[in-house]
C-alpha cells in the first residue's frame, strides 16, 4: 500500500517516527511535494479563511498528494506530553479536512496520538494500527521501540548544534517559531539561508534540550499547557539567560493563537530582564520577498551599531552587561 | 483589597450580589464601552482573541475606579484562555498597575492553589457565610437569565418596537446601584413583571434563529454588537446556546437531569466532531444539530477572530447545513464596532430564510 504523507505541520518534528514505523509495516511512503507557489494557492483556496497560513498549507499538502497514493497519513495530535495539548485545530484536523470537502474519510489514515494522561499512552494509537495489520504483538513492541529510537535519534542530532556552536566564535541569532514555520523554506522565505549568507548562525528552539526548557517553564506562576508553546517559551528563556545568542527573531503565521500570547510574555520579559535585540516576523500568504528582506536588515544593522557603539555606557537604555535576576 | 472581574454578559449581577453577600468590597467594571475596547486593544498583543482584549480593557477601568484585585476562573484545556491571567497579569505590570489577579483553575489542576486562592478572597470569612452568600447568588444566576429570555422573547413579538428595550435599559442601570441579594432579586422580580404586561402582536409566528459559538462572544452584548436585540427587532426569536445559567449548571451545581441532557445532545453530533478539541467547538456542532432537529429556520455562529477551536467548528458547519438542510452563518467579530456592514448581512440572513420559508 502506498501511504501519503503531507510535508506539512508536524510533519517536520515526527517524521523519523512515522518512517520508520510504515516502513517496517511495509508499506511505501510518498511525501508531498516541498511547498510551492500552487501548493500555497490550493491550500488557501480549500481552507476557511480564518484559519492560520500552516494549516492552509496542510489542507494544500494534502491536496497535492490525492491521486499518488492510496491513503493519506492525517494523524490527530491530541496531546504529545502527560497534561498538555496542542493547539486546537490539529486536533481537529481530520474533520477539518473532511468539512473543507478537500478528502474523504476512506482515504484518510487518522491515527489518534493522545498522551494526555500518560505520556507513554500516546504510542497506543500506533500500537492498534500495527495490531490490526496482522503483527502480533512481541513484534509491534518492537516496532514501537524502533520508531522511538529513530525519533530519539533525531532529536539528539539536533542537539549537537548547540555544543558544536557553544564552542566557536560565530555570531548566532535564534529562530523561534513553530518547527512548520521554521523548517518550510517556502514559507518562511529562505529566513535562515539569508541570515547565514551574512555571517550569522542560527539556533532553533529543538536545538535546547529538554531539561533547560522545563527549568525556564516551571518558573511561570503557571504551566504552559500547550506543548508547542512551551518549547518555544522554554527554549527562547534559555537562549536570553545564558547568553547564548546575539539576535532572537520570533517567527509566527497571521492569527496563530498560542504565538500570540507566547510571543508577547518573551517580549515582556526580554523588555525587563534580557533587552537581547528582538523581532517578530509574521509569515502570511503574501509571497513577495521585499518586506521581509528589509526588516531583516534593519534587524542586522541594529545589532551590529548596538556593538559598534554601545559601551559599558549605554547609549539606548539599560545596560547591556548586566542582567537582572529573573523573578 | 478591592476586588473586581471581567464582564461577561449579565454575569455581573450575581457575581456582585455574592461578593456583596459575603461582605467583601467590590468594583463591578464599567459596562462595556468604545473605550474599555480601546484601552484594551492598545495594550493587548495583536493576534490574541477578542475576549482578552476586552478582560484587559475591564481591568484597567476597574483599576482606575480604584480595584486591585482581579479574578478569573481559569483552565488547563487545548484552548489558549488559559493563559490569559499570567500574560495579562505581565502587561498591567508593565503599564504599571501594582494588582493580584487570582486565578481560579479546576482543583484537579492544583488543588492547593486554588484554595490559597480562595481563601485569599474570603478573607478570614467562615463557611457558614459563603455558603449562605452562595446560596442566595445562585438563584440570581436562574432568575436573570430568565428575565433576559423573556425579552427575547417579547421583544420578537412586541406591538410597539422598543418597549421591550425601554424597560432592559432601565434595569440595568438601576441594578448597578442596588447592593445585596435581596434587593437584586427583588428587583429582578419587578422587571420581569413589567416585561410581562408589554402587549403582543396578535397571530404573529417569527422566525426561529438559533446562536452558537464562542462562548463569551454570544454572552457579551457589546462584542457580539448586540445580535441579540438586532435580530430581535426584525421579529427574530433568538435562542442561543450558550447562557451564563448553562455554564453555572453544568459546571458549578450537581444538575444532573441538565448534564444528562447535554450530553444527549454532544452526542448527536459526534460524526461531526467526535471529540473535546478545547473551548466550546463541539458545543457548537453538537448544538446546531439539535437547532436543526428542533425544526429551526436558521444558525448563525458567532465567533471572535482568530479563535483557534472555532475555525474547526467554521469548517464543520457547511457540512452541517447541507446534511440537514438548514441556512447557517458564520459571524466574526473583532475590534471594528461599525455596524452597518452587520445590519447588512443579518438583514439579508433574515429575508433569506423570510423567502424559504413562502416558498416551502
Amino acid at each position: 500500500m502506498k501511504i501519503g504523507i503531507p510535508r506539512s505541520l508536524l510533519y517536520y518534528d515526527n517524521y523519523p517516527y512515522w518512517e520508520t514505523f510504515f516502513q517496517s509495516l511495509g508499506y511505501e511512503l510518498i511525501l508531498s511535494n516541498s511547498t510551492t507557489k500552487s501548493v500555497l494557492d490550493m491550500g488557501v483556496l480549500a481552507c476557511v479563511q480564518d484559519s492560520c497560513i500552516p494549516v492552509k498549507l496542510y489542507h494544500g499538502h494534502v491536496l497535492n498528494l490525492i491521486g499518488r497514493c492510496d491513503k493519506v497519513f492525517v494523524p490527530r495530535f491530541r496531546s504529545i506530553e502527560r497534561r498538555e495539548f496542542v493547539c486546537p485545530k490539529l486536533i481537529g484536523l481530520p474533520e477539518m479536512l473532511r468539512g473543507a470537502g478537500v478528502i474523504e474519510d476512506k482515504e484518510m489514515l487518522v491515527i489518534d496520538i493522545d498522551g494526555y494522561k500518560n505520556s507513554e499512552e500516546r504510542h497506543k494509537g500506533f500500537v492498534k494500527y500495527a495490531i490490526r495489520e496482522k503483527k502480533n504483538k512481541k513484534e509491534v513492541n518492537e516496532l514501537i521501540k524502533n520508531c522511538e529510537l529513530s525519533q530519539l535519534k533525531y532529536r539528539e542530532s539536533q542537539l549537537v548544534k548547540l555544543k558544536q556552536l557553544e564552542n566557536s566564535n560565530t555570531k548566532i541569532i535564534a529562530i523561534i517559531g513553530h518547527p512548520y514555520l521554521i523548517y518550510d523554506t517556502y514559507i518562511n522565505m529562505g529566513l535562515a539561508e539569508k541570515l547565514k549568507k551574512v555571517g550569522y548562525e542560527v539556533l532553533y528552539p529543538e536545538n535546547i534540550p529538554i531539561q533547560n526548557i522545563n527549568y525556564e517553564c516551571n518558573r511561570l506562576p503557571k504551566r504552559i499547557f500547550l506543548s508547542y508553546g512551551r518549547r518555544l517559551f522554554g527554549s527562547a528563556m534559555d537562549m536570553m539567560r545564558n547568553y547564548r545568542v546575539d539576535g532572537i527573531i520570533f517567527l509566527t503565521s497571521f492569527g496563530c493563537g498560542v504565538d500570540a500570547l507566547i510571543g508577547e510574555l518573551l517580549e515582556i520579559y526580554n523588555n525587563r530582564y534580557f533587552n537581547i535585540p528582538y523581532t517578530t516576523l509574521v509569515l502570511d500568504e503574501h509571497t513577495g520577498q521585499g518586506g521581509v528582506k528589509t526588516r531583516i536588515e534593519a534587524f542586522l544593522d541594529m545589532i551590529r551599531w548596538r556593538e559598534k557603539d554601545g559601551t559599558d555606557i549605554s547609549p539606548y537604555g539599560p545596560d547591556v552587561y548586566s542582567c537582572k535576576s529573573f523573578f | 483589597m478591592v476586588l473586581t472581574f471581567p464582564h461577561m454578559g449579565q454575569m455581573y449581577i450575581p457575581a456582585k450580589a455574592f461578593f456583596e453577600e459575603m461582605g467583601i468590597e467590590t468594583i463591578p467594571p464599567p459596562p462595556v464601552t468604545k473605550r474599555t475596547l480601546e484601552l484594551g486593544t492598545k495594550y493587548s498583543p495583536e493576534f490574541v482573541c477578542l475576549p482578552f482584549k476586552i478582560n484587559l480593557g475591564n481591568y484597567i477601568e476597574s483599576i482606575e475606579k480604584g480595584a486591585d484585585t482581579i479574578v478569573i476562573t481559569g483552565s488547563c484545556g487545548p484552548c489558549r484562555f488559559g493563559l490569559y491571567g499570567i500574560v495579562q497579569v505581565e502587561i498591567l505590570r508593565e503599564l504599571g498597575y501594582d494588582v493580584d489577579i487570582l486565578v481560579l483553575d479546576p482543583p484537579r489542576e492544583d488543588y492547593s492553589k486554588l484554595m490559597e486562592n480562595l481563601k485569599k478572597i474570603g478573607e478570614g470569612k467562615d463557611f457558614k457565610t459563603v455558603s449562605r452568600a452562595a446560596r442566595k447568588a445562585a438563584p440570581i444566576v436562574i432568575s436573570c437569565d430568565k428575565l433576559y429570555e423573556l425579552a427575547v422573547y417579547k421583544r420578537a413579538r412586541e406591538r410597539i418596537k422598543g418597549d421591550t428595550d425601554k424597560i432592559l435599559n432601565e434595569f440595568e442601570r438601576t441594578v448597578y446601584n442596588t447592593h445585596g441579594a435581596d434587593k437584586i432579586t427583588e428587583l429582578l422580580k419587578l422587571y420581569s413583571r413589567k416585561l410581562k404586561e408589554i402587549p403582543e402582536k396578535e397571530e404573529y409566528t417569527p422566525i426561529y434563529i438559533g446562536l452558537v459559538g464562542e462562548i463569551y462572544t454570544l454572552i457579551e452584548p457589546y462584542v457580539n454588537l448586540d445580535i441579540e436585540r438586532k435580530l430581535g427587532l426584525l421579529g427574530v426569536h433568538v435562542s442561543r446556546n450558550m447562557k451564563v445559567d448553562w455554564w453555572v449548571r453544568t459546571h458549578l451545581l450537581p444538575d444532573i437531569p441538565l448534564r444528562i441532557k447535554e450530553k444527549i445532545i454532544l452526542h448527536r453530533g459526534r460524526q461531526y466532531l467526535g471529540m473535546c478539541i478545547g473551548g466550546h467547538a463541539r458545543q457548537t456542532i453538537a448544538h446546531s444539530i439539535n437547532y436543526a432537529k428542533e425544526g429551526y429556520d436558521g444558525i448563525i455562529q458567532v465567533m471572535p477572530f482568530a479563535c483557534m477551536p472555532e475555525v474547526v467548528a467554521q469548517s464543520i458547519l457547511p457540512s452541517v447545513s447541507r446534511d440537514k438542510d438548514i441556512p447557517i452563518m458564520t459571524f466574526t467579530v473583532d475590534e471594528i464596532t461599525g455596524d452597518a456592514g452587520y445590519n447588512t448581512r443579518l438583514e439579508a440572513f433574515v429575508e433569506t430564510i423570510k423567502q424559504r420559508k413562502i416558498k416551502a
